[in-house]
């Protein structure tokens, strides 16, 4: 293995192996034995629905309650929300979908005042879309394009860099102006 | 070359009190932290005896400040349950800037109620600590108007610190509106280097057992194309070409040494971390008026690898500004 | 009471103003500067001071408004069968006499982030939270205080200065433990469980909080620290390029043992983290304190930070 290669990003020079770039697992957790409540957000997909079933087995097992999400990806935040609002503290949140899905599960957990060590996450699309923050109008952006490509704003049309800088609390990648430097 | 400055120069006190930060011909990132205040001589004068300071550009930086909020108000924030925090800052504050100032400043503290009258902004207020209502703005864009600093105040918990609070309008190409909420290792992420060092979790470990008996500060520095206070990520469309478009001749006038002297403060009722950058620019013109700096400072930017240089947004010029420095440093030998 | 005794760097004298005894057994101090004293400090709910109790050094929990700096108060539980600090707090103290007390120190403060607080407190474990009632009488922050007491033991007396409805009583444990479960299952998200009392009580009260789904990081309780850091035992350091030999007395960082004896060693922060004033080690077993060196530098023991480390065995060989 290149160490030098694995370390530092051709275009930032940023750390590749400790940035707050999420590492999602690609292979599912295990629910929370310790939980009595879990709230299920699953994507649409076969592995996402197989996670969901595995979460479901596991639960019955530990006489947990298990509460499935009925919501499109865009309606996911406020869901999770008006689920939380009333919640016990042995609620915790089970995520299995695509990075945008989770980023959006994340962010309305965190929201709704879970806190990282409750939410357990399966990313089951890697190659999946992916939120985006512009940096400059605040818009974000769910784009198929790779950390460290290049995508448009869907705000105000940029072409925004897609950094290795994530707000779990957003929920988006940093994205910033690829071009600035050579504006006229 | 002489290595002392004849006092009947008179400098004027944006050279002989700025923070120059290079104590060796190269610079690589580390925790370099030391106690708080206590004065620090350099080749021009010295600084570092008071944490809160004043300089010439006070009027002109807190009236950028507003300019700023008033264009992008996310450069104030404060997350719910920092409200306790916010209000030890507004104290702790305003107290450190009455000892800084105590001719044009007064305080008065009776219970909750405090008394504040500051000279050098015209301000007169009264307020009680606890409630919002008593201030014109949200506390800590308030506490803005009073100090040249940025404020961030970092929750502990979870055995980790977290950017729950800051009032940034002077960054060096980032962005508290997205960095906030963040914890300690993940807001410094795109820093190079230190992860491998084991710099960042030691300092993160050095922060998590302050108290409040002792203050301590650390110095951080980058270049910058002009005074401008506001580099953010926010506005790097405004000022990103500028990387582009220096000339050599412009490198004197126009490119700054950029310092941030960081105060790092534990709150005593909230328990929160806070944070100060204390940002000074002096354009290298100036910088080399002081021989030892110039030579210094040319050394250190010669040197500085490039991931590095990359980082603190130099790499495009540097070769400029080394240039120039070596021209500089040629002809007053 | 009219002898000082030395109590650490930052201890001032206080002022006994006003003795009260709130319930049996229990003695309020409030204690105020005594003249030419520094100025009280804030301090964060649930802090406590040491204060030297005649040959004792014991720590209370502050139980006044954490922003009042007009005065500290303490609550001090008489034990009879103890040290004696508590004895001597009860016994000997008046009104007038001073008292060397430390800088209020934060082991127990309440979790920030916490939308609401359920409080367990076993008899006198109930003086930190009277701090936290007050800062969250201020920022308005919900709160739950459940004081359980030994029958026939009368509350704590500051208990009822705090708004009705927040705190519950429970007479004996029995009592108490058959209403745990309820308040556990009810509580809502956000809440944060801080438990005070005796230790057993304590294990007991955050094991039931866990069996019924509480993570571990909404669970919280009182440990005293120690009282200040052990100042070690002595021992030799040989600066071996040198070949000069330095005694480094306990209580004496090996830093200031080898400025004192000249030795050109750079430094910065004295707290073990800044690097500066690494030094090789080339004989004998380090004791490391430190934040800066790696457990893989910590292994290869050939360097030790001397502002804050020390020495395992009699004699450390310095590349000095």
């Amino acid at each position: 293995m290149n160490a030098v290669a694995e370390i530092t990003a051709p275009f930032s020079g940023t750390c590749r192996l400790h940035t707050s770039e999420p590492r999602w697992p690609t292979t599912r957790p295990p629910l929370d034995a310790a939980g009595g409540r879990h709230l299920l957000v699953a994507g649409p997909d076969l592995a996402s629905t197989q996670s969901a079933i595995a979460w479901q087995a596991e639960a019955t097992a530990a006489s947990a309650k298990l509460v499935p999400v009925l919501a499109d990806a865009p309606a996911v935040g406020a869901s999770l929300a008006e689920l939380l609002q009333d919640a016990p503290v042995s609620t915790r949140l089970l995520v299995a979908g695509d990075e945008a899905l989770i980023a959006r599960a994340v962010a309305a957990g965190l929201a709704g005042g879970l806190r990282p060590p409750d939410i357990r996450v399966h990313l089951t699309d890697p190659a999946g879309p992916r939120p985006v923050q512009c940096v400059h109008c605040r818009a974000i952006t769910e784009t198929t394009t790779p950390v460290d490509g290049i995508c448009a704003c869907s705000g105000c049309g940029v072409l925004l860099l897609v950094f290795p800088h994530f707000s779990r609390r957003i929920g988006a990648y940093l994205g910033f102006h690829a071009e600035a430097e050579e504006l006229a | 070359m002489s290595s002392t400055i004849d006092p009947s120069t008179a400098l004027p006190a944006r050279i002989t009190r700025f923070p120059f930060p290079f104590v060796r011909d190269t610079y690589r990132y580390s925790a370099n932290v030391q106690a708080a205040p206590a004065p620090e001589v350099t080749a021009a004068g010295g600084w570092g005896d008071v944490i809160v300071e004043v300089d010439e550009h006070y009027l002109a930086e807190l009236s950028e400040r507003d300019r700023i909020l008033t264009h992008d108000p996310a450069r104030s924030i404060t997350l719910p349950h920092m409200a306790e925090a916010v209000w030890d800052a507004v104290l702790f504050m305003l107290q450190e800037l009455h000892a800084a100032q105590p001719d044009l400043t007064r305080l008065r503290i009776d219970g909750d109620r405090v008394h504040w009258e500051n000279d050098l902004c015209g301000t007169s207020i009264d307020f009680v600590i606890g409630d919002a209502s008593t201030l014109p703005a949200d506390p800590l864009t308030w506490l803005g108007t009073q100090v040249q600093e940025d404020i961030c105040l970092l929750d502990q918990r979870e055995g980790a610190l977290w950017l729950d609070a800051g009032l940034v309008t002077f960054p060096a190409d980032w962005s508290i509106a997205f960095d906030v909420g963040m914890s300690f290792l993940e807001f410094h992420g795109p820093v190079p280097r230190v992860h491998e060092a084991g710099v960042m979790p030691a300092a993160e470990q050095f922060l998590m057992r302050l108290t409040p008996e002792q203050a301590y500060r650390r110095t951080n520095w980058t270049l910058t194309i002009d005074r401008r206070m506001d580099v953010s990520t926010e506005e790097y469309p405004v000022w990103g070409r500028d990387r582009r478009l220096l000339t050599l001749d412009e490198v004197p006038s126009r490119v700054h040494l950029r310092v941030e002297v960081q105060h790092l403060i534990r709150l005593p009722v909230s328990g929160a971390v806070m944070f100060l950058i204390r940002t000074s620019m002096l354009p290298l013109e100036e910088v080399v008026l002081i021989p030892e700096w110039a030579q210094r400072t040319r050394d250190v930017i010669a040197e500085l690898p490039d991931d590095m240089a990359d980082y603190k947004g130099i790499i495009r010029y540097r070769h400029l500004v080394v240039q120039w420095l070596d021209g500089h440093l040629a002809r007053a030998s | 009471m009219s002898t000082v005794i030395v109590a650490g760097a930052s201890a001032i004298a206080l002022e006994v103003a006003a003795i009260e005894d709130p319930a049996p057994g229990v003695r309020t101090l409030r204690l105020t500067p005594a003249p030419g004293e520094p100025a009280l400090t804030p301090y964060a709910p649930g802090a406590h001071v040491e204060v030297e109790a005649g040959d004792r050094r014991n720590a209370y929990s502050l139980i006044g408004d954490p922003r009042d700096t007009s005065h500290y108060a303490i609550s001090v539980l008489r034990c009879d069968d103890g040290l004696g600090g508590s004895r001597f707090l009860h016994e000997q103290v008046r009104p007038g006499d001073r008292l060397r007390v430390g800088r209020p120190k934060s082991a127990f403060a309440p979790p920030a982030a916490a939308r609401s607080h359920l409080l367990v407190a076993a008899g006198i474990g109930v003086t930190p939270f009277l701090s936290y009632a007050r800062a969250f009488a201020r920022t308005g922050t919900p709160y739950a205080l459940h004081a359980v007491h030994r029958l026939g033991f009368e509350p704590h007396a500051g208990l009822d200065e705090l708004p009705s409805g927040r705190v519950t009583h429970h007479a004996g444990r029995d009592a108490f433990w058959s209403a745990l479960p309820e308040l556990l299952n009810e509580a809502r998200l956000g809440t944060h469980l801080s438990v005070c009392g005796p230790p057993d009580m304590i294990e007991s009260v955050l094991d039931a909080a866990r069996q019924r789904g509480w993570p571990e990081h909404r669970l919280h309780s009182e440990r005293f620290k120690g009282i200040e850091a052990p100042p070690g035992e002595p021992f030799r350091a040989h600066l071996m390029r040198a070949g000069v030999t330095v005694d480094v007395p306990s209580g004496t960082s090996l830093l200031d043992a080898l400025l004192s004896a000249g030795a050109q060693v750079p430094f910065l922060c004295r707290q073990g983290i800044c690097g500066e004033c690494r030094v090789g080690v080339l004989g004998g077993v380090p004791d490391h304190h430190d934040l800066h060196l790696s457990q893989a530098q910590r292994d290869a023991g050939n360097a030790v930070m001397p502002c804050v480390s020390r020495c395992t065995g009699a004699e450390l060989d310095l590349d000095l």
